[in-house]
């Protein structure tokens, strides 16, 4: 996105990377949605307990060790998704990273993410909208760039990026929590 | 122990652009997922999470889990 010049391109081609990541996130949320049936018929106070044990271990791993030891797939996304054009390449590339299982996933945030929709059971709508959400929001850090960003950005990110994601993970956990004992335990 | 002159360090490379530290923290995606944070947890005083309600935090909840993941873009 630096390399691309002048702000109204720069908008239009996060345009395209947030429909991406949007579009991705959406469908990891289905599919998540649709696994989560397999679970259904547990009862709802065992999923929950397991749920709450889920997330404080993984909220505790994340604040403990320096790189995230889960499984992922440890490689970037490559840069040959642009080869067939800027808006093209920003959609695919949107895609795989909105996805949340494509590329490096540096926070436990996005386990918890998948384990809420899996363990709770939502409707099918809702496991997209959550899907939907959690891939768009991967875009506003870009979007902030473009609009307020200025030269060593990255470089100022990088230097409490882990702050950053484990403050997502100690409060995506505690709202996911939240929610899960309004919708299993309450 | 890094040289303060290193130009790779933050500060340093602040100190040569001229960016204010309240620039740097308003285009930082952090101060976001506070607020985000804050919206939820207030949420969660506010509404009542019972019936359908409880997909207001869920959102939250996955929309700071999606900017805590922002930042290796």
């Amino acid at each position: 996105m630096a390399s691309v010049r002048g702000r109204q391109r720069q908008l239009s081609l996060w345009g395209a990377f947030a429909a991406g990541t949007t579009l991705g996130g959406a469908a990891t949320g289905l599919g998540l949605g649709v696994l989560s049936g397999l679970v259904s018929p547990v009862p709802e106070r065992v999923r929950l307990v397991l749920l709450v044990v889920l997330v404080l271990a993984l909220v505790v791993l994340d604040a403990l060790t320096p790189r995230l030891p889960l499984p992922q797939r440890s490689i970037l996304i490559p840069q040959e998704v642009f080869a067939r054009g800027m808006a093209r390449g920003g959609l695919r590339f949107g895609l795989e990273y909105g996805c949340g299982w494509r590329t490096l996933v540096p926070s436990a945030a996005a386990y918890l993410a998948a384990l809420f929709v899996l363990l709770v059971v939502p409707p099918w709508w809702v496991a997209v909208a959550l899907g939907a959400a959690f891939g768009l929001s991967r875009s506003w850090a870009v979007l902030l760039w473009i609009g307020l960003g200025s030269p060593g950005w990255q470089t100022f990110l990088a230097g409490h990026s882990r702050v950053l994601e484990r403050a997502g993970s100690a409060l995506a956990g505690l709202l996911l929590l939240a929610a899960a004992w309004a919708r299993l335990g309450g | 122990m890094g040289d303060l002159e290193d130009p790779d360090l933050p500060v340093v490379a602040d100190a040569a652009t001229g960016v204010s530290a309240r620039r740097r923290w308003a285009a930082d995606p952090l101060p976001l997922l506070l607020l985000l944070g804050a919206g939820g947890l207030l949420c969660l005083l506010l509404i009542p999470v019972s019936g359908p309600a409880w997909v207001v935090p869920a959102l939250f909840g996955v929309t700071v889990a999606g900017v805590a993941l922002s930042g290796s873009t």
